[in-house]
C-alpha cells in the first residue's frame, strides 16, 4: 500500500544467459536421444511385433475365458466365498493378461520408456495451457507476471506431437496391444472396439494435439500482441477478446486431457476403466505446473530477470496453489483406488492387483509417502512457501514424484516386476532437452512478461496478508 | 449516585485506511504496545505496521485436525476390530481403505472447529460488553469509519502527550473511553 509500484525491470532474457541454457538443453537432447535411439536401433531382436501380436493373441484368449469364468462364478455364488472366487480369479488373470511379451527387448523398453516421458512433458505443456486459459477465465491479476512462462510452455506442444509421431511410427501395436485383440474372441474388448481401434484413435490424437496447438498459439500470440501497445485501451482490447475464448477453451482442455489420458495411458490394459482416470491425470498435471513455474521464475530471478517484478508474494501464491493441488490429488487419486477396492469386481481391480506385485507395491507406497504425505507437511507452513530455497526443492521434488506417478500407470504394463532400465532415464533427458530447446527458444523470441498488461502493476503489488 | 468510572483509555477516528495504517505504524516504532486499530474490514499490511506477531490460530487447527484423526481411526478400529468385530461385505474387520473416509472428515470438523472456536478464545469472545460500546461515534466502525484506541495501561500513556500525538497523526474526535 502507500507507495505504488511500476515496472522496471528488463523485458528480455539476456542472450548469454539463452545461450548457457541452450547449450545444456543441446547436449541433454544429444546424449538423452543419441542413447535412446541407439539403444532402439541396434537392439537385436527384429520380430517385435510379430511376437507381440502371436503373444497378446494367446493371451487375449486366455484373458476372456478366465474373465468368462470369473463373471459366472460371482454371479452364481451368492455367499461370501464367490468375492474370494473372482479374486482369486483375478489374481491369476492379471498374471496371465499382464505377463510382459520380451522383457528385456530393448525395442519395447524404449517405447514404453519414451512414451512414460513424453506423456510427462505433454502434461506440462497441458498445465501452462491451464494456467494461461484459467488466468483469463476468472480475470486473475496476481498471475499476470508469470502468464508468458506459462505460454511459452505450452509452446511445446508441436514438438510433444513429434513424440507422439514417434510412439506411433516405430511401434504402436507394442505398446497398445489392443490394436490386435480380436473382438470376436473377446467380449470385453468388443464393446470398446467401436472407440478404441487404430484408425479413430489416431483421429483422436490429432485433433488432440491440433486443438492444444491452436489455443497455445491462440493466447500467446494475443498476448505478445500486448507488448506492443501503450498498456491502455488496445492492451485490455487484446485481454478481452482472450478473455471471451476462455471459458470455451476451458472445456475443450477439460475434455481432451481426460480422453487424451484415457487413450495414450489407461488403454495401455484396454480391459481396465475408470471413469475418474482423466481427472487423475489432470490433478497431477496441475501439480506439475506449478512445480514448473516456480522452478522456472526461480531460475529467472536467479539470472537478475524479473527482480522487481516476481514478488515473494507470486511465489507463496504458487506455492499455496501447489499445494492445494497435492491435496487435490490425493483426494482424487485415493477416490479412484478406494471405490476399485471397495466395490472389488474382477474387471476393476485388476489394474490395481496388478500393481499391488511384483515390487510395484513398494512404488505405490514411494507415491504415497513422496506425493502427499512429505510434501503436505512441508509446503503446508506459509514460512516453508516464502522461502525461495526450501519452496524450490518441494518443486523439484513435486516433478521428480510426478514422473513417477506416471510411471507407476505406464511402466507395470510391460514389466510385470519392478524394474528400472536406462532408457526411462535417457528417453527423459532426451525430450526434457527438446522441451527445454523449445521453451528457451520462446522465451527469447519476445518479452518474458507481459510488460504492457494493464494488470502487470496490481500482480506486483499483490502480497499475502 | 453515580459510580466512579475509570479511564479504560482514548479514541481516534481517522478519516481512511491509509492514514490508520501509518498511525499504527508511528505507534508501533514509538514502543506502544496496548493499542488497537478498528475497521470495517481488513487492511492489507496493518499486522506488520502494528508489529503483531503471527496468529495461533493454525496451530489450534493443527491439534484440532490430529485429534479428528486419531479419534476416527481409533473409533473404527476400536467398534470394528475390537469390541464388536462383524464381517461387512467380505471386508477385512479394519482397513486404512475403507477407514480413511471417516478419518478424513473428522479430521477436517475439528480442524474447523479448532479454527474457529480458537479463533473465538484468543479473541475472548464471545464478549457481551466492551468499553468502546460508551462512545457511540464507534458504532460507525462496521460501516465506514476507521478508529485507533489506546489503553492507559499502556506504560507509554500519557493523557496530555498521548492525546496530542494522536492529533498529530491525523486523528479526529478524540475521547476517552470510560471503563
Amino acid at each position: 500500500m502507500g507507495h505504488h509500484k511500476s515496472f522496471n525491470d528488463e523485458t528480455h532474457i539476456p542472450q548469454s544467459v539463452i545461450k548457457r541454457a541452450q547449450m545444456i538443453a543441446t547436449i541433454c537432447a544429444v546424449l538423452g536421444l543419441g542413447a535412446s535411439f541407439g539403444g532402439y536401433f541396434m537392439s537385436s531382436d527384429t520380430h517385435v511385433v510379430e511376437q507381440a501380436h502371436a503373444d497378446a493373441q494367446a493371451k487375449t484368449d486366455a484373458h476372456a475365458k478366465t474373465d468368462a469364468h470369473a463373471k459366472t462364478d460371482a454371479h452364481a455364488k451368492t455367499d461370501a466365498h464367490a468375492k474370494t472366487d473372482a479374486h482369486a480369479k483375478t489374481d491369476a488373470h492379471a498374471d496371465k493378461h499382464q505377463a510382459p511379451a520380451h522383457e528385456g527387448s530393448l525395442k519395447k523398453q524404449f517405447l514404453f520408456s519414451w512414451l512414460t516421458a513424453f506423456v510427462f512433458f505433454t502434461t506440462l505443456c497441458l498445465g501452462g495451457l491451464f494456467f494461461t486459459i484459467l488466468h483469463h477465465l476468472v480475470r486473475a491479476s496476481w498471475s499476470t507476471s508469470l502468464r508468458r512462462v506459462a505460454e511459452n510452455v505450452a509452446m511445446n506442444f508441436p514438438i510433444m506431437a513429434v513424440c507422439a509421431a514417434v510412439v506411433a511410427l516405430l511401434g504402436f501395436g507394442d505398446i497398445f496391444h489392443w490394436t490386435h485383440i480380436d473382438p470376436a474372441s473377446d467380449p470385453f474388448f468388443k464393446v470398446k472396439e467401436p472407440y478404441l481401434n487404430t484408425g479413430f484413435f489416431s483421429i483422436r490424437a490429432v485433433f488432440f494435439f491440433g486443438i492444444w496447438i491452436l489455443m497455445a498459439f491462440f493466447f500467446r500470440s494475443n498476448s505478445v500482441k500486448q507488448d506492443e501497445t501503450d498498456g491502455g485501451a488496445a492492451a485490455e482490447a487484446l485481454n478481452y477478446k482472450m478473455r471471451k475464448l476462455a471459458p470455451l477453451s476451458m472445456l475443450t482442455f477439460a475434455l481432451t486431457l481426460t480422453f487424451f489420458a484415457f487413450d495414450w495411458l489407461m488403454s495401455l490394459d484396454p480391459h481396465w476403466f475408470s471413469t475418474m482416470f482423466g481427472v487423475y491425470i489432470f490433478a497431477g498435471t496441475a501439480v506439475a505446473l506449478f512445480a514448473t513455474l516456480i522452478v522456472i521464475t526461480l531460475w529467472l530471478e536467479g539470472n537478475g530477470i524479473l527482480k522487481n517484478t516476481i514478488t515473494i508474494g507470486n511465489f507463496h501464491d504458487a506455492g499455496k496453489l501447489m499445494f492445494g493441488f497435492i491435496v487435490f490429488w490425493t483426494y482424487i487419486t485415493f477416490s479412484q483406488y478406494y471405490l476399485i477396492w471397495y466395490a472389488n469386481i474382477p474387471e476393476e481391480i485388476g489394474w490395481y492387483l496388478h500393481r499391488m506385485q511384483g515390487g510395484w507395491e513398494n512404488i505405490g507406497l514411494f507415491i504415497a509417502v513422496g506425493h502427499f504425505i512429505l510434501p503436505f507437511w512441508v509446503v503446508m507452513s506459509r514460512h516453508t512457501k516464502r522461502n525461495r530455497m526450501v519452496l524450490g526443492v518441494a518443486a523439484v521434488w513435486m516433478l521428480i514424484m510426478h514422473f513417477v506417478d506416471l510411471y507407476f500407470v505406464v511402466m507395470p504394463t510391460y514389466h510385470h516386476h519392478l524394474h528400472f532400465h536406462w532408457m526411462d532415464l535417457t528417453t527423459f533427458i532426451g525430450i526434457g532437452g527438446l522441451f527445454l530447446h523449445g521453451f528457451l527458444h520462446w522465451s527469447s523470441k519476445d518479452a518474458i512478461v507481459a510488460h504492457k498488461d494493464p494488470q502487470l502493476i496490481a500482480s506486483m503489488e499483490y502480497d499475502n496478508v | 449516585m453515580s459510580e466512579i468510572k475509570k479511564n479504560w483509555g482514548v479514541l481516534a477516528e481517522f478519516a481512511n485506511p491509509a492514514e490508520l495504517l501509518h498511525a499504527a505504524q508511528k505507534l508501533n516504532d514509538l514502543g506502544y504496545k496496548k493499542f488497537e486499530t478498528w475497521s470495517p474490514f481488513p487492511i492489507h499490511g496493518m499486522d506488520d505496521a502494528m508489529g503483531l506477531s503471527g496468529s495461533k490460530v493454525p496451530w489450534i487447527t493443527l491439534g484440532g485436525g490430529l485429534t479428528g484423526l486419531s479419534i476416527g481411526l481409533l473409533l473404527q478400529w476400536w467398534t470394528g476390530a475390537v469390541d464388536y468385530p462383524l464381517v461387512i461385505a467380505g471386508k477385512p474387520y479394519f482397513a486404512w481403505q475403507f477407514a480413511l473416509p471417516v478419518t478424513f472428515e473428522l479430521s477436517i470438523l475439528l480442524s474447523a472447529f479448532g479454527t474457529v472456536f480458537g479463533m473465538f478464545a484468543l479473541n475472548m469472545m464471545p464478549r457481551p460488553y466492551h468499553p468502546l460500546d460508551n462512545v457511540p461515534a464507534f458504532r460507525r466502525v462496521t460501516d465506514d469509519k476507521f478508529f485507533l484506541s489506546i489503553e492507559v495501561s499502556d506504560p507509554l500513556f500519557d493523557m496530555e502527550k498521548t492525546k496530542a500525538l494522536l492529533s498529530e497523526l491525523g486523528g479526529t474526535g478524540i475521547t476517552d473511553v470510560e471503563e
